[in-house]
């Protein structure tokens, strides 16, 4: 049984189409990314997951159980964490969690020892007994990954949850994340497309309502982004009159790499920050290199810095979504 | 009992505490203590001080002598008078932002993605704003009524005890209004505006005769001639009923709309 199923969700809000029919599978267990930019639909999908949302259409089922707004039944083993959660500010940690335990039917005699375990885990456990309007906003995020955890949800929901994190808290929240392959099926949203890289199994790319693409970092980075090369000169001026020449020396390149390889791959064009240059190349890094080289040297501009850039899911995310 | 019932009384229980505790620790039950302690100790004053008040005015010795001597009848008309004045809308202002705070801030969302049914939070939000309510009522009319027994011991108002009951019963139908208003609007005051409407409206209602003897606001004037002994409880009864049943329709379309309304 699929831990999540949806299919062919369609939304409208405000008069505008916000899920054009979307369709998204989570095996049991896995870490699933959802990428896209803001307005892609990410969040409204989250909130129709969760039973806070209705679809105009389409169906949402979490281990096998409907989804129905308003009524959330099938929330019960169900973790939320928003980017900037919100609680009942007089009561202490302890009491919150407490109740949120009470309230997703957890037995009584488990509730505290559950509470001792997500507090530790967050580290929170020395300000248990504090009351959560005296927190500070990590605090208050750390509090809200504590919430979402209790229990040991089947399934995880986090939208955006290192929004409001330091990096240290960022870091720890990924590791905590890590540890929990495996345990429970995640669903997350960021911007921040490394956590993505880092953390994911599979990454779904969400574009004006629709899942244009999905897949592992990996397969995504290899079957779409292109390696670039990162050339820096001592001055602006340098890099502006090594641009062109550059371009021009990996377009030759990669019609010899294409007429070998019987294949051209689409290329994003190169670009120029201040004193650096930056271009997509294809075939062997040490060809395009050269080639590169060999001009740049002839023209008697020397280069300060020469830098193979891996692909990765920013590159991506500006083919698909761009 | 079915699992699910059990649940439900489990999770109505656990939001029942929350409030109460939200009550204390945010010191909206010691305001609403404070105040009705000054009401309750108000009735049985005024009743006593007026003559005096009235002396000590220039021209006030002959007015404070056409006036009769003051007995319990005064201070506890003074303390309906206040009940159903401030007594009502104090509370009523506290607490409208009782359903409509939760959802502008999103505290419902966490616990509404961990299974509660929003009806759960409409039940615990009246009982918990009846519970405050009838405690208030009752820790003034506890202070009204020792006092009137030490100023006044005439023996005019036998009742006190049954005369409180249409003031409760008023509460019931009250709260649940404020409950509903506070389910419709995103904001205190758009609740608290809607109550109010709610009891103008029943207030232009009570002008026809035919109207009265149901409606909700007639037990607001219903204590006194109780307190006397002059009427009988079940004179008041069909308002009684339309309160009970207009407090539960109001609780059901409060659930309605918060289980539609997007948090």
């Amino acid at each position: 049984m699929k831990a999540l199923e949806i299919h062919d969700l369609v939304k409208h809000y405000q008069g505008k189409r916000v899920l054009h029919g979307l369709n998204l599978e989570l095996e049991p267990g896995e870490i699933y990314g959802l990428v896209g930019p803001n307005g892609a639909g990410k969040t409204t999908t989250m909130r129709i997951i969760l039973g806070l949302d209705h679809a105009d259409s389409g169906s949402v089922l979490i281990a096998g159980q409907q989804v129905h707004f308003g009524s959330a039944a099938a929330n019960r083993h169900v973790g939320f964490l928003s980017d900037v959660p919100a609680f009942y500010d007089y009561l202490t940690a302890e009491e919150y969690l407490s109740a949120c335990g009470s309230i997703a039917g957890t037995p009584a005699s488990a509730i505290s020892g559950q509470v001792q375990e997500v507090t530790g885990i967050v580290g929170l456990h020395s300000a248990r007994k504090r009351l959560i309007r005296g927190f500070s906003r990590g605090m208050r995020q750390r509090l809200g990954i504590a919430q979402a955890l209790l229990g040991s949800p089947k399934l995880l929901i986090c939208d955006e949850p290192t929004s409001a994190l330091d990096p240290k808290g960022r870091h720890d929240f990924l590791t905590l994340l890590d540890g929990l392959r495996g345990s429970m099926t995640v669903l997350l949203s960021t911007h921040i497309l490394s956590d993505m890289e880092r953390l994911c199994d599979r990454v779904g790319f969400l574009n004006r309502g629709r899942l244009v693409e999905e897949g592992s970092p990996e397969t995504l980075e290899s079957a779409y982004a292109q390696p670039r090369l990162r050339i820096g000169f001592a001055g602006a001026d340098q890099a502006e009159m090594a641009l062109p020449l550059a371009a021009e020396a990996l377009q030759r390149q990669a019609r010899q790499y294409a007429r070998d390889a019987e294949t051209l791959h689409p290329r994003p064009g190169a670009g120029r920050t201040g004193s650096e240059i930056n271009l997509p190349y294809s075939g062997p890094y040490e060809q395009a290199a050269g080639e590169v080289l060999r001009i740049l040297l002839s023209a008697r501009l020397t280069p300060i810095s020469f830098e193979q850039v891996s692909p990765n899911l920013d590159d991506v995310f500006m083919e698909v979504v761009g | 009992m079915s699992t699910s019932i059990r649940q439900t009384a489990r999770t109505t229980v656990t939001l029942l505490a929350v409030e109460a505790k939200t009550a204390w620790r945010s010191k909206r039950l010691l305001i609403l203590a404070a105040v009705f302690v000054l009401l309750g100790f108000a009735g049985p004053l005024a009743a006593k001080l007026t003559p005096a008040i009235l002396q000590s005015a220039p021209g006030g010795a002959q007015l404070a002598r056409l006036i009769p001597e003051p007995d319990s009848l005064d201070s506890w008309a003074q303390f309906y008078k206040s009940m159903t004045q401030l007594g009502i809308y104090m509370p009523a202002i506290i607490l409208s932002g009782m359903v409509s705070h939760d959802v502008s801030s999103g505290a419902l969302v966490n616990l509404v993605a961990k299974g509660l049914p929003r009806p759960t939070v409409i039940a615990a939000k009246y009982l918990s704003a009846l519970v405050q309510w009838a405690l208030s009522i009752t820790l003034a009319f506890s202070i009204t009524w020792g006092y009137t027994l030490y100023y006044f011991p005439d023996g005019h108002g036998p009742h006190p005890l049954t005369a409180l009951a249409p003031l409760l019963a008023f509460g019931f139908f009250f709260m649940a209004a404020l409950v509903l208003g506070s389910a419709l609007a995103r904001s205190n005051h758009a609740a608290l505006l809607t109550a109010v409407i709610v009891q103008v409206a029943l207030m232009a209602l009570n002008t026809l005769d035919r109207v009265k003897r149901y409606n909700p606001v007639s037990l607001l004037s219903g204590s006194m001639p109780l307190l006397k002994g002059d009427e009988d409880l079940c004179r008041l009864a069909p308002a009684f009923l339309v309160s009970l049943v207009a407090a539960a329709a109001c609780l059901t379309f409060s659930a309605l709309i918060l289980s539609r309304k997007r948090l």
